[in-house]
């Protein structure tokens, strides 16, 4: 056997021996290596999006005559399955898969020890290990996205010779682009957490932390200081900054907005590209001072421990404080039944909240150590310190320590101010029910009578506070019965050029008794905004039609008398639509309390609204709206606009014209009808 | 080849390696021997560019080891975990390392694989312990490394597998003169294959010494001039003028020495004294070792099985 290991090296000689590229920008070797152990997440990978992209969109194409008509009436591309969804989704699985597949080594010392030992610098081996990962998921990806070209080509073709839809194929590389920036920036954010990660599982929670826990850390926390801190109005924008934290939230949210900029996504994949380049960097680094010996640690450095503790800490925080408080109807402390106050909720909340977040803090330490004998004085130290910070948290937004949740800003120094209401509190006299829309829209207020109602009905609220919060936390009444309730924002501009915000939780019962409230709807500003000359504009009416309310929260509109009907048309209506709007602007705060009798409720819309919407209360503030009908177009609501303005005893102009036309007599006959009819068997909607 | 100079690690506090000095010339086989956690792994993987050191030096053919893919392509290291590879069969890991090694040698490879009787085509998860190192073993000597680096090689392998093994280790030193660094707990497997054996214990180097020196010419003497003689330790003046003793010891009547020097010394000596009792041994390595370590601790017994 020597002999012939001899002459075996004999006979080679290092001249013999072939070469093999070991230097070069990445090693040749350990990326076929990969390939060859890990094809099958490629396989897969493929196969999921095979199915969940050109597949049905196969399909659909095979069925097209059949689903044409349907699609042409909707959103073609979102009917086509072009979209960031499912492909994103499945992505993003892949993309955390293949970083754990490729980097897993760095989680057994034994296998360190192999592979740092490979003649390849640290430097080509990261990015041989990093390249051939993000191919195993991207290359799939592309490949069925290609296969997706021709079936949408054909579709695009078709449905535009035969249905005269367009599909938008300009989507089509935008939503391709936007996948592939979701799963790159998973990826090596991903491959980020397998740097400080030193075993599968705990990979696997720091993947999911860095990519979104961090998120909803943000969005939880900010609801629980809304919670607690009466007034603090932040949610909204949080979420609006959130989205760009992960860019499968952004695309998520904004490609499903048609007031979305094209340019805009296009330029945040280029800055999704750069900080994806940027956490490589990082990731590199840290790779670079990768500790053998901590291989196989759960966290392999020490800084992160602790931030990994505290993240499933605060996730524990959360979730007990939800699912303790929101049983909020018991009294936890005394195990006695209650209803209706805030008292029970919130002591409920903190020792919810305490409690998961000891439960979430010992289990991250054991998954630390490996081990569930924690409990010693380092645990206690570092709970210590954690609960303190979490103690100050809940003392700074249960007690206004800052003064947040009482200061109104002084009347003399305020510019302008906009409020909202949503749902229900929008059925502001004479109206009879809200926008109908799941937006908060906001109404400017202007004038000094206006911001001095606005100041009142603000501080009025304060004064209530503790019922507020109540209402806050609490749909049910002392009773027991259902409340109704909604959110109002009240937003003041300062002359300074700061701005203030506040939300409240308001139940119908407190704004309809609200002399405050009436004050500040019968506004000029408010009047001058919810007129029917504003909203829907005189020269783009509909004919109306008879609209009734039970009480139950069944409606029903129906159509006026022909006799009616064709009174109200052309420029009687203009002159009749002014009457009602003369009758509101005369309605003082008085009337907005007490509307006085009324006699029937006209449903009036248009379908081409000219009114302005605002979204924000600085677009309110700023008179930078949009026009109802785009407004309604961009949330895909029906393109008709419409008010339920309520005649009552008191709207003597209407009334007068009405009379004067010879039709008064006929609509109250036609509302009295409709009163009588058993709205149990009459076609009718629910408002609920 | 291998030149370690005041090499430290600390793992959490825990110094692994306190200022260890090592040298290994070139072509030779070096054995590391120590207990379980004396620190035989940590200069292995240190010197593989594994781990990085805490101080000190560790130097391969003049060049430093961590940091240095060049260093590393030099070199093959065996660790005595071998779990990396078990989702390979012979033909992949020939595949990944001959991508990896420019001086893979594929012919060396077949010689070995069929000279241990693997299987190419199973994988080394169906491989028992032993023809696992085996495989491996086959895999590091085909990338003709100037230096071999073994951690515990022979653990678990059966006695002709051992003896092949070394064959090979041997044939490559002489051969192609690849130097080898080989960490064993037992003394008794580096007998008759090392040329330079380092006793390592806490982190420590106790003792490095070239393999022929320490048995050679040592000696166990043991001789007796009667119970008459009172203190007999000035009958040896003359002998340690001629050799050199390193120990002496009396129970009654009979002394106990260890001489170094050689036999004919010894017995030139004899002759001229004429003891009434003389009686002359080469010391084994065993008793070289308990006897250079200062005595037989545990550490000791362990060392020398």
């Amino acid at each position: 056997m020597l002999s012939n290991l001899s002459s075996a090296d004999a006979v080679s000689g290092v001249g013999k021996v072939k070469a093999a590229a070991a230097g070069g920008f990445v090693s040749r070797a350990i990326m076929i290596e990969n390939f060859r152990r890990f094809w099958p997440i490629g396989l897969l990978a493929f196969i999921v999006y095979f199915v969940s992209g050109p597949l049905p969109m196969l399909l659909r194409a095979l069925a097209i005559d059949s689903n044409a008509a349907a699609a042409a009436s909707g959103d073609i591309n979102v009917h086509m399955g072009l979209s960031v969804g499912m492909d994103a989704f499945s992505g993003i699985i892949f993309a955390i898969v293949a970083a754990i597949a490729v980097f897993r080594y760095t989680h057994s010392p034994s296998s360190l020890a192999v592979v740092h030992a490979f003649p390849v610098g640290r430097a080509v081996l990261f990015r041989s290990n990093l390249l051939s990962g993000f191919m195993l998921f991207i290359v799939p990806y592309v490949i069925s996205a290609l296969l997706s070209v021709p079936i949408m080509s054909y579709c695009a073709h078709y449905m535009a010779d035969h249905y005269s839809a367009y599909i938008d194929v300009s989507a089509w590389p935008l939503v391709i682009g936007a996948n592939i920036v979701i799963m790159l920036y998973t990826y090596v954010v991903t491959v980020l957490a397998g740097m400080v990660s030193g075993n599968t599982p705990v990979h696997l929670m720091t993947a999911a932390i860095f990519n979104f826990a961090w998120i909803f850390i943000c969005l939880f926390g900010t609801m629980v200081a809304e919670r607690f801190l009466v007034g603090l109005s932040l949610l909204n924008n949080v979420e609006s900054v959130i989205k760009y934290l992960h860019p499968f939230m952004y695309y998520l949210v904004d490609m499903d907005s048609a007031a979305a900029s094209v340019v805009g996504q296009v330029a945040m994949m280029f800055v999704y590209i750069a900080v994806s380049a940027l956490i490589v960097a990082i990731a590199w680094r840290l790779y670079r001072s990768f500790k053998a010996e901590r291989a196989g640690d759960s966290i392999t450095y020490r800084a992160v421990e602790y931030i990994f503790v505290c993240v499933v800490a605060i996730a524990g925080l959360f979730l007990g404080g939800e699912l303790l408080g929101d049983s909020g109807i018991y009294d936890v402390v005394s195990l006695r039944a209650g209803y209706g106050s805030m008292d029970y909720v919130d002591t409920n909340y903190i020792i919810g909240a305490f409690i998961g977040a000891g439960v979430a803090f010992v289990i991250a330490t054991m998954i630390l150590r490996k081990s569930a004998r924690v409990f010693d004085i380092r645990l206690l130290r570092r709970f210590g310190a954690f609960a303190v910070a979490t103690a100050v948290f809940f003392v700074c937004v249960m007690t206004n320590i800052t003064g947040f949740e009482t200061r109104v800003p002084a009347a003399s120094g305020i510019s302008a101010g906009a409020f909202s209401s949503y749902g229900d509190l929008n059925a502001m006299p004479p109206y009879k029910r809200g926008t109908g829309l799941f937006h908060t829209v906001f109404i400017p207020i202007k004038g000094e009578d206006g911001l001095r109602a606005l100041e009142e009905f603000h501080h009025r609220i304060l004064d209530e506070r503790a019922y507020v919060r109540d209402a806050g936390g609490v749909v049910y009444d002392y009773d027991g019965s259902y409340l109704s309730i909604g959110d109002v924002y009240i937003t003041y501009a300062l002359k300074g050029g700061m701005s203030e915000s506040r939300k409240y939780t308001l139940s119908s019962d407190f704004i309809s008794g609200s002399d405050a409230f009436a004050r500040l709807i019968a506004s000029d500003s408010v009047k001058e905004y919810m007129s029917i000359g504003n909203m829907l504009g005189y020269d783009a009416l509909d004919t109306p039609e008879l609209y009734y309310l039970w009480p139950d929260g069944n409606s029903q509109v129906v159509s006026l008398d022909t006799e009616v009907r064709e009174m109200l048309t052309g420029d009687a209506l203009k002159e009749f639509a002014a009457c009602l709007d003369e009758d509101y602007r005369a309605m003082g705060a008085e009337d907005m309390l007490h509307p006085g009798a009324e006699l029937f409720t006209l449903h009036l819309s248009s379908k081409r609204a000219e009114g302005v919407m605002y979204e924000s209360a600085d677009a309110a503030m700023s008179g930078k709206g949009e026009p109802i009908h785009q407004f309604m177009k961009r949330y895909n609501y029906e393109e008709t606009y419409s008010l339920d303005y309520t005649v009552t005893e008191k709207s003597v102009k209407a009334i007068a014209w009405l009379k004067d036309a010879g039709v008064y007599d006929s609509l109250i006959r036609s509302m009295e009808e409709l009163k009588n009819k058993d709205p149990n068997t009459t076609n009718v909607a629910s408002i609920y | 080849m291998i030149s370690v100079k005041g090499l430290t690690k600390d793992f959490d506090g825990f110094r692994a390696l306190d200022g260890v000095d090592m040298d290994v010339p070139d072509g030779s086989i070096y054995g590391l021997v120590g207990t379980n956690g004396a620190g035989k792994t940590t200069i292995l993987k240190l010197l593989a560019g594994v781990l990085a050191p805490d101080g000190g030096d560790a130097e391969i053919g003049g060049l430093p080891v961590f940091g240095s893919a060049a260093t590393r392509g030099m070199l093959a290291f065996i660790p005595d975990d071998l779990d990396y590879y078990r989702s390979y069969n012979l033909n992949e890991m020939e595949r990944l390392l001959g991508g990896l090694y420019r001086r893979w040698d594929p012919e060396v490879y077949d010689v070995i694989v069929s000279g241990f009787g693997l299987d190419r085509r199973n994988k080394l998860s169906k491989f028992s312990k032993g023809m696992r190192k085996q495989a491996v073993f086959a895999a590091a000597l085909a990338t003709t490394p100037d230096c071999l680096l073994l951690d515990e090689p022979i653990d678990g392998l059966d006695p002709i597998a051992r003896k092949k093994i070394w064959a090979y280790i041997v044939s490559a030193s002489a051969d192609r003169g690849m130097t080898t660094l080989v960490s064993s707990h037992n003394l008794r497997e580096m007998e008759g294959f090392c040329d330079r054996i380092g006793v390592i214990d806490h982190g420590v180097m106790k003792l490095e010494r070239e393999l022929d020196d320490l048995t050679s010419d040592l000696n166990k003497v043991q001789a007796s001039f009667g119970p008459n003689i009172g203190d007999s330790m000035g009958m040896y003046d003359d002998l340690n003028v001629r050799a050199e003793v390193r120990h002496f010891s009396s129970v009654g009547s009979v002394d106990y020495l260890i001489v170094k020097g050689g036999r004919d010394e010894l017995m030139r000596w004899r002759d001229e004294k004429r003891p009434l009792i003389f009686d002359i041994t080469p010391m084994t390595i065993e008793e070289v070792f308990i006897y250079e370590l200062g005595g037989e601790s545990d550490a000791v017994k362990s060392i020398i099985g």
